[in-house]
C-alpha cells in the first residue's frame, strides 16, 4: 500500500465515520462535528488529487471547502443554541414538529 | 353547380336570421331554411358530383401572414356539413316544440342565436386557413356564450356562459398565436406541415402544441374541460347541438384536418394521446358520479372526446372523425330525449326527482335506450364500429405500452356504469312524486326520430364496404379497416354491457345516494380522494425526526456510489478519462 | 512521497483515531479536544501533499477559529451539553449506514492505486491564479455565502428574543403555538444561559 492509497483509505473512513457520528448523536454539536469530519474527508481527497494530477484547483476548491465549513458552523451552532433557548435540551429528535 | 353551392353554406343561416329578425311568420320557423339547406346541399355533393371547390380571395386581411379569404369545400367539409345540418335540422324541430313555452321574442332570439351557431358552425367546417378557421372558432364560441347564457335571468346561467367564453378564449388566444407565427403565406391547415411554413420558432412541436391546446379548449379536454357541466345553464336543446354533437366535436375536426401537423411531432401527439385517454377515464368516473341528468350526460360528453382525441394521437384520425360521426347522431338523441323527460316533469333534473318514466314516456324510453347501447358500443350498433376502430388503433399503435389501450377499454366499462346509472334511475324504479306529466308534443317525439336511425345504422357507412371512407377520399388518412364481427368488438361490448347490468342491479336508492353526496365532485373528488388515500399512507415516512432523514440519505448516497461503481466495472457507461499519474 | 510514507502514516492514524474520539465522548468538550487533535492531523497530512495554503488555512480556520467556536457554545450550554444515553437502535443503524458507505467507498478504491508525482505543482501563486482565474465565480460566491451567514447567524440568535415590557405574553404566546418540552415553565433556556454566566457577562 503507499502513501496515496492510504490518505484515500483514510479519507473513505473519515466520510463513514463522520456519517455514523451524525447519525448517532442526539446532540447538534455533536452532529455539527461529524460533519466537520465529513467536509475534512472530502478537503483530504480534494487536495490529494491536486497533488496527483498536478493541478492546483483541488486546492483552490479545498479552501473555498474551508470557507463553506466556517459558514456551516456559525449557522449550525447558531440553530443549536436556539434550539436550546427554545426547548431546553440538547437532543435534536425534539424538535420534531415539521412532521406530516 | 352544387359543388359551387357548398362553399356558400356559412351564407345558408342568413335568410332565416332575418326573416326570424323581422318577426316574419312563427318564431323560428323561418330559421328552418338554414340547416335544411345545409345538410340538402351536403347530402347532395356527396351522393353527387363530389368536387371540391376552393374559394381564395386574396389581401382580406393583409396584415396576417395568410390573410386571404379562403373557403374549401371538400370531402371532408361536405361530411362534417352534413352531420351539422342534419343535427340541427333536428334539433331546430324540436326545439319548435321544446321552446314553445317561451314568449315570442325570447323564442325569436333563441332562433337567431341558433342561426348565428350554425352559420358559425359552417365557416368553421368551410375554412380554407388559419384565418377563417379563427372566424368561425370565435363565432361558434360566442354563439355558445349566448345560448348557454340564453335564460340570463336565473342564477348561474351568466357565469357559466363567462366561464365557457374563459375556456373558448385559451383555445382562441392559442390559435391566434399560431394564426400570427406562421411563416408568410403560410395559414392553408392543409399545408402547414411543409418544412417552409414549420420554419417558426419552436417548430413543428410549437406548432402542433398550439393546434392541440385550441383543439383541447374547445373540445373540453384535459383540464379545460370544467366549462361543459356549466354550459348544462343552457336549454336542452342547445345542449345537445352545441355541447354534445357539433361544437365540442370542433376540436377533433381542427385534428383531423390538421393531421399531418401532428405527424411531424411525434412527442405532441403521444401528448395528445395521454390527454384522451386521461380525459376519456375522468370524464367517465366523474360521470358515475353526478347527482344531474345533464350533467351526467355531460360529462360522458368530455369522455367520448377523449376517445377522438386518443385516436387521432395514435395516428388513427379517420377512426376519430368516424366516432365524432356516430358520437353526434347517439349523444344527440340522448340529450333531446332527456330533454322530453325534462320537459315532462317541468324542468327537474336532478336523478332524485326523476323515476318510474319508463310507462308514461315510452318514445323517450326507447329512444334514451337506443343512444344508450350505441354509446355503450354494442357491436352492431353505431357506436360499436367506432369505438372498435379507436380500441384497435389502440391496441396497434399505443402509447406507453398497453397502458393506453386498457385506460380506454376500461373506460368502456365505465360507460356502460354511468349511462345505465343514469338510465335505471330515470326510467326504472318508483316515481318520487304523483305530479302529472307534462306530455310530450308529436314534433318533438317525431324529431327524434332520425337520430335514432342515425343511432343505430350509421356504423354501416363502414361496414360491409366502406363508403365512408370511400367518399372522404385522402381528404383523412386512413389505414383503419372495420373489422366485424371482431373479437376485440365482443369483448368491449360485453364489458360495457356488464357496466349497464351492474347499474341494474344496484338499488334505486343505492343509485341516487352517492349522487346526492357528492353534487360537485366530478373527477376533481375523484382525483382528491385518491390524493388522501396515498398521502394518509406516506405521511409516516415524513417523521419529522434528523437522524430518519439522515439515515435515508447515507444509506441512498452508499446505493448509488455501489450502482455507479458496478455500471463503470461492467462497462454500462463510459471509463473514466485517463490522467497522469493514475495506474489501473 | 512514499518517502514520506511513515509520517503520512502516523498523522492518519492519529486522525482516525480522534474521529473515532470525536463522534465517541460523551462529554463535548472531550469531542471538541478531539476534533482539534484531528483536524491538526488533517493539516499535517496538507503540508505533506505540498499544499502549504491549505494546511495554513486549515490551521487557522478550523484549528483557530472552528474548534474554538465549538468551545464557546458547549461553554455555554448547561452541563457542556451532555447528552442522555442514546439508544441501541440509533447506534446499529449509525453503525449499518457508516459500513455501507465505508463498503462502497473502499469498493471504489479497489478500482485502481493512484500515483503522484514527486515533483508538486503549484505555490501559492498558482492557487491565486486558480481562485481568481477559472474558479472566480465560486470564490466570488463564498463572499454571499459568508454575510449571508453572518446575518443569518444574527437572525436566528434575535428573532425570539422578547421585546422589553411585553416579555411575558410574548413568552406565553410562543409556548402556547410550540407546545415544547419545556419542563420548567418560568425559566427559558436563554433565562438560564444568563444565569450562569453567558454572553452578558
Amino acid at each position: 500500500m503507499n502513501a496515496e492509497s492510504l490518505i484515500l483509505a483514510t479519507s473513505a473512513s473519515l466520510m463513514a465515520l463522520g456519517s455514523a457520528g451524525v447519525l448517532m448523536r442526539r446532540n447538534p454539536i455533536s452532529m455539527l462535528m461529524s460533519i466537520e469530519l465529513m467536509l475534512n474527508a472530502g478537503n483530504l481527497v480534494l487536495v490529494l488529487a491536486a497533488r496527483i494530477r498536478g493541478l492546483v484547483d483541488g486546492q483552490s476548491a479545498a479552501l473555498i471547502v474551508l470557507v463553506l465549513a466556517a459558514a456551516e458552523a456559525v449557522i449550525g451552532l447558531g440553530l443549536a443554541l436556539a434550539l436550546f433557548r427554545d426547548r431546553e435540551t440538547v437532543d435534536v429528535d425534539a424538535a420534531a414538529e415539521v412532521r406530516g | 353547380m352544387v359543388s359551387a353551392l357548398l362553399s356558400w353554406a356559412w351564407l345558408f343561416t342568413l335568410p332565416g336570421l332575418l326573416l326570424t329578425g323581422l318577426g316574419v311568420g312563427r318564431p323560428g320557423a323561418a330559421s328552418l331554411i338554414g340547416p335544411v339547406m345545409i345538410a340538402v346541399v351536403a347530402v347532395a355533393w356527396l351522393v353527387g358530383p363530389r368536387a371540391p371547390v376552393e374559394v381564395v380571395r386574396a389581401g382580406w386581411l393583409p396584415f396576417l401572414p395568410d390573410g386571404s379569404f379562403h373557403l374549401r369545400a371538400d370531402a371532408l367539409a361536405a361530411v362534417m356539413l352534413a352531420v351539422v345540418g342534419i343535427v340541427s335540422t333536428c334539433i331546430y324541430v324540436y326545439s319548435l316544440a321544446y321552446m314553445a313555452e317561451e314568449t315570442p321574442a325570447s323564442r325569436r332570439r333563441y332562433f337567431m342565436f341558433l342561426d348565428v351557431f350554425v352559420g358559425s358552425m359552417a365557416i368553421l367546417v368551410l375554412a380554407g386557413n388559419l384565418a377563417v378557421l379563427l372566424v368561425g372558432w370565435s363565432g361558434v364560441g360566442l354563439a355558445s356564450f349566448l345560448l348557454i347564457s340564453f335564460w340570463h335571468d336565473r342564477p348561474g346561467t351568466l357565469a357559466a356562459g363567462v366561464q365557457a367564453l374563459a375556456a373558448n378564449a385559451v383555445g382562441d388566444a392559442a390559435l391566434l398565436l399560431a394564426l400570427v407565427l406562421v411563416p408568410a403565406n403560410c395559414g392553408d391547415l392543409l399545408t402547414l406541415q411543409t418544412p417552409g411554413c414549420l420554419a417558426l420558432p419552436g417548430g413543428a412541436t410549437l406548432l402542433a402544441s398550439l393546434l392541440l391546446i385550441g383543439a383541447m379548449a374547445k373540445s373540453a379536454q384535459g383540464p379545460l374541460y370544467f366549462w361543459i357541466p356549466s354550459a348544462m345553464a343552457g336549454p336542452t336543446p342547445v345542449s345537445a347541438l352545441i355541447h354534445a354533437a357539433t361544437m365540442v366535436a370542433a376540436g377533433v375536426y381542427l385534428l383531423v384536418r390538421t393531421n399531418a401537423v401532428m405527424a411531424t411531432a411525434p412527442r405532441v401527439a403521444a401528448a395528445t394521446a395521454i390527454i384522451g385517454v386521461l380525459t376519456a377515464v375522468g370524464g367517465g368516473l366523474a360521470s358515475t358520479r353526478q347527482a344531474n341528468l345533464k350533467r351526467g350526460l355531460a360529462y360522458s360528453t368530455v369522455s367520448q372526446l377523449g376517445y377522438m382525441f386518443a385516436a387521432v394521437g395514435f395516428g388513427a384520425p379517420f377512426a376519430a372523425l368516424f366516432h365524432l360521426i356516430t358520437h353526434a347522431a347517439f349523444k344527440a338523441l340522448l340529450f333531446l330525449s332527456a330533454g322530453v323527460v325534462i320537459h315532462a316533469r317541468h324542468g327537474r333534473e336532478d336523478l332524485a326527482s326523476l323515476g318510474g318514466l319508463r310507462r308514461v314516456l315510452p318514445g323517450a324510453y326507447a329512444a334514451f335506450l337506443i343512444g344508450a347501447l350505441a354509446l355503450i358500443g354494442v357491436p352492431g350498433l353505431s357506436g360499436g364500429f367506432s369505438k372498435d376502430l379507436i380500441l384497435e388503433a389502440a391496441e396497434e399503435r399505443g402509447v406507453f405500452g398497453p397502458l393506453a389501450f386498457f385506460g380506454l377499454f376500461a373506460g368502456v366499462f365505465l360507460t356502460g356504469w354511468y349511462i345505465g346509472r343514469l338510465f335505471f334511475s330515470v326510467f326504472h324504479g318508483p316515481r318520487p312524486d304523483s305530479e302529472p306529466i307534462h306530455a310530450p308534443s308529436p314534433l318533438m317525439q317525431w324529431s327524434l326520430v332520425p337520430l335514432a336511425a342515425g343511432a343505430l345504422l350509421l356504423g354501416y357507412l363502414e361496414w360491409p364496404r366502406g363508403i365512408l371512407s370511400g367518399v372522404l377520399g385522402d381528404t383523412v388518412a386512413h389505414a383503419e379497416v372495420v373489422h366485424f364481427p371482431s373479437l376485440l368488438g365482443f369483448f368491449a361490448g360485453a364489458l360495457g354491457m356488464a357496466g349497464f347490468a351492474i347499474a341494474f342491479r344496484r338499488d334505486r336508492a343505492a343509485v341516487a345516494q352517492p349522487a346526492a353526496a357528492v353534487e360537485e365532485g366530478g373527477w376533481v373528488g375523484a382525483v382528491a380522494s385518491l390524493t388522501t388515500g396515498v398521502s394518509a399512507r406516506l405521511i409516516s415516512a415524513h417523521s419529522g425526526r434528523l437522524g430518519r432523514y439522515a439515515l435515508v440519505s447515507v444509506l441512498g448516497i452508499a446505493l448509488i456510489l455501489l450502482l455507479g461503481l458496478l455500471s463503470s466495472l461492467f462497462g454500462i457507461s463510459a471509463p473514466l478519462p485517463a490522467s497522469p499519474g493514475v495506474r489501473s | 512521497m512514499n518517502n514520506a510514507f511513515l509520517p503520512i502514516a502516523l498523522a492518519c492514524a492519529v486522525a482516525l483515531v480522534s474521529a473515532v474520539g470525536v463522534i465517541l465522548a460523551r462529554r463535548p468538550v472531550h469531542a471538541v479536544v478531539a476534533l482539534l487533535a484531528h483536524s491538526l492531523c488533517v493539516a499535517a497530512l496538507f503540508l505533506i501533499m505540498a499544499a502549504d495554503l491549505v494546511a495554513l488555512g486549515q490551521v487557522l480556520i478550523y484549528s483557530g477559529a472552528i474548534v474554538v467556536l465549538f468551545l464557546f457554545v458547549v461553554a455555554l450550554l448547561p452541563h457542556g451539553g451532555i447528552e442522555s444515553v442514546v439508544p441501541t437502535g440509533r447506534v446499529v443503524s449509525a453503525v449499518v449506514a457508516g459500513a455501507a458507505l465505508l463498503a462502497a467507498l473502499a469498493a471504489g478504491l479497489a478500482v485502481g492505486a493512484p500515483t503522484a508525482p514527486e515533483n508538486p505543482a503549484g505555490g501559492v501563486e498558482a492557487i491565486g491564479r486558480s481562485l481568481f482565474g477559472p474558479l472566480i465565480v465560486p470564490f466570488e460566491l463564498t463572499a454571499a455565502l459568508l454575510l449571508v451567514a453572518i446575518i443569518g447567524a444574527v437572525a436566528i440568535w434575535r428573532r425570539q428574543e422578547p421585546e422589553p415590557g411585553a416579555k411575558a405574553s410574548s413568552r406565553a404566546a410562543s409556548e402556547g403555538s410550540l407546545a415544547h418540552t419545556a419542563d420548567a415553565p418560568g425559566a427559558t433556556g436563554r433565562q438560564r444561559l444568563l444565569d450562569e454566566g453567558g454572553p452578558a457577562r
